[in-house]
């Protein structure tokens, strides 16, 4: 009688390549050696890929198709404080990384004072829709302009995408929160609308920010995660054009 | 219509619709031209033991050698289907998206099941290749290592070092 051990390994194969999820994948794999080997060959994955997220989400061939698997497989990729990139985000004088209460990173950007900032992170994802999202927090008392007024008409949150970065979705944090009526010292989540990240431009850079560049003294300004949260095809989601603010745990002000 | 003989010598005549959604057996028409003239062999597949038109599926556990008998019920059952997609276009598509008819035809033994799957690869029917392993699939999903292992009586030949060293290298696959 066939049984699994004595199944040849192209029909092993094709039964795993349906499993769809990571974890069932290295379960199967784990059983024994040769049932392992399969997800050591890079045209399994390949081939993985293309069932679960369509031909279009293939990597160029010089690149790890077990890697992209991993990537794509994810719900979101992101970057943590020591990833950003921007003005002086590596010097203390401007920016500290610090650990705050119910951050996800453990440690954080936080702004000491300055007049303008500009934070960055780049991704390259495999083509697909995202919702570019932001994890911060500030201090109203200290997020203010030249006469103590609060100011957050020139906080920018903003996505660059397509050729050169010709696309582009933003939104400043007025139009998060047009009453300014966010709670002090609040993790929230910014959500820009969905990005379609197409195949051509599949890999490519994406670049996520935020700016503020208003001649306004800031302070207490905190970055936690920037990143990109993949949107499945058969997920509805009425909301996919809007700037969205999730409201998530408040914290104690050092 | 068109004949052809399992590897057991048995010989079923099949219309040619039903035959040719295998593509091996439509190549071999196509090359040899005339289907009438002569048995299309079919050396890797064994025939059946049920006799044609019986409740099949059923007792197919208590019949491991009706491989060829359940391969043209499928195609029967299928006739009418329109053709699939080209690979190149065929849409993200899961394991859960098994037809009912399917499903209750490859609810079988696992022996057969593999058979099944085997012909199916061997003579080239995309369809019910796909529906059988997505069925494996499934008989897969959401099971320990352990449970695989029982599931298909898999000795396991790792050491508990070489598991633990694997999971560590595939930490990624735990949380998707």
């Amino acid at each position: 009688m066939l049984t699994w051990s004595n199944v040849p390994y192209e029909i092993k194969e094709l039964i795993l390549q349906r499993l769809g999820f990571a974890r069932d994948i290295l379960n199967a794999g784990l059983t024994s050696k040769d049932t392992y080997a399969i997800l050591t060959d890079d045209v399994f994955w390949r081939h993985t890929i293309e069932r679960r997220f369509g031909t279009n989400s293939l990597p160029p061939d010089d690149t790890s198709a077990k890697q992209t698997f991993s990537t794509l497989a994810l719900r979101a990729v992101q970057a943590q404080s020591q990833d950003l990139t921007g003005a002086w985000t590596t010097n203390i004088q401007y920016w500290q990384p610090r650990s705050i209460q119910y951050s996800i990173s453990n440690q954080v950007l936080a702004l000491n004072s300055v007049w303008w900032f500009e934070v960055n992170a780049c991704f390259s994802v495999p083509s697909g829709r995202y919702r570019p999202y932001f994890r911060v927090a500030y201090d109203f008392h200290h997020y203010t302009d030249n006469f103590g007024a609060l100011n957050l008409e020139h906080l920018k949150f903003q996505v660059q995408f397509g050729e050169e970065g010709s696309e582009e979705r933003s939104a400043t944090m007025t139009q998060f929160d047009e009453t300014c009526s966010l709670p002090r010292c609040t993790w929230v989540r910014l959500y820009l609308p969905e990005i379609v990240v197409d195949p051509v431009h599949a890999f490519e850079e994406i670049k996520c920010s935020i700016t503020d560049t208003a001649s306004t003294l800031k302070r207490q300004f905190c970055v936690d995660l920037i990143g990109l949260e993949r949107v499945f095809e058969l997920e509805v989601d009425g909301a996919r054009d809007a700037v969205l603010v999730k409201v998530e745990e408040e914290f104690h002000p050092v | 219509m068109v004949r052809i003989t399992s590897s057991d010598s048995q010989e079923f005549s099949v219309s040619q619709d039903i035959a040719c959604q295998s593509q091996l057996i439509k190549n071999m028409i196509e090359d040899v031209g005339d289907a009438d003239e002569q048995p299309i062999p079919l050396p890797n597949v064994a025939g059946a033991i049920l006799q044609k038109g019986g409740s099949c599926f059923p007792s197919i556990s208590n019949a491991p050698k009706l491989t060829l008998f359940a391969v043209i019920e499928y195609a029967t059952m299928h006739k009418d289907d329109p053709p699939s997609a080209p690979e190149t276009d065929a849409k993200p598509s899961t394991s859960e998206d098994i037809e009912d008819r399917d499903k209750q035809f490859l609810n079988v033994d696992q022996g057969t099941l593999f058979e099944i799957i085997l012909a199916a690869n061997y003579l080239d029917m995309k369809s019910l290749l796909d529906v059988g392993c997505k069925t494996v699939a499934n008989m897969i999903k959401g099971k320990t290592v352990e449970e695989v292992r029982a599931l298909f009586n898999i000795v396991n030949d790792f050491t508990p070092e070489e598991e633990e060293q694997i999971r560590k290298e595939n930490e990624w696959c735990e949380d998707r």
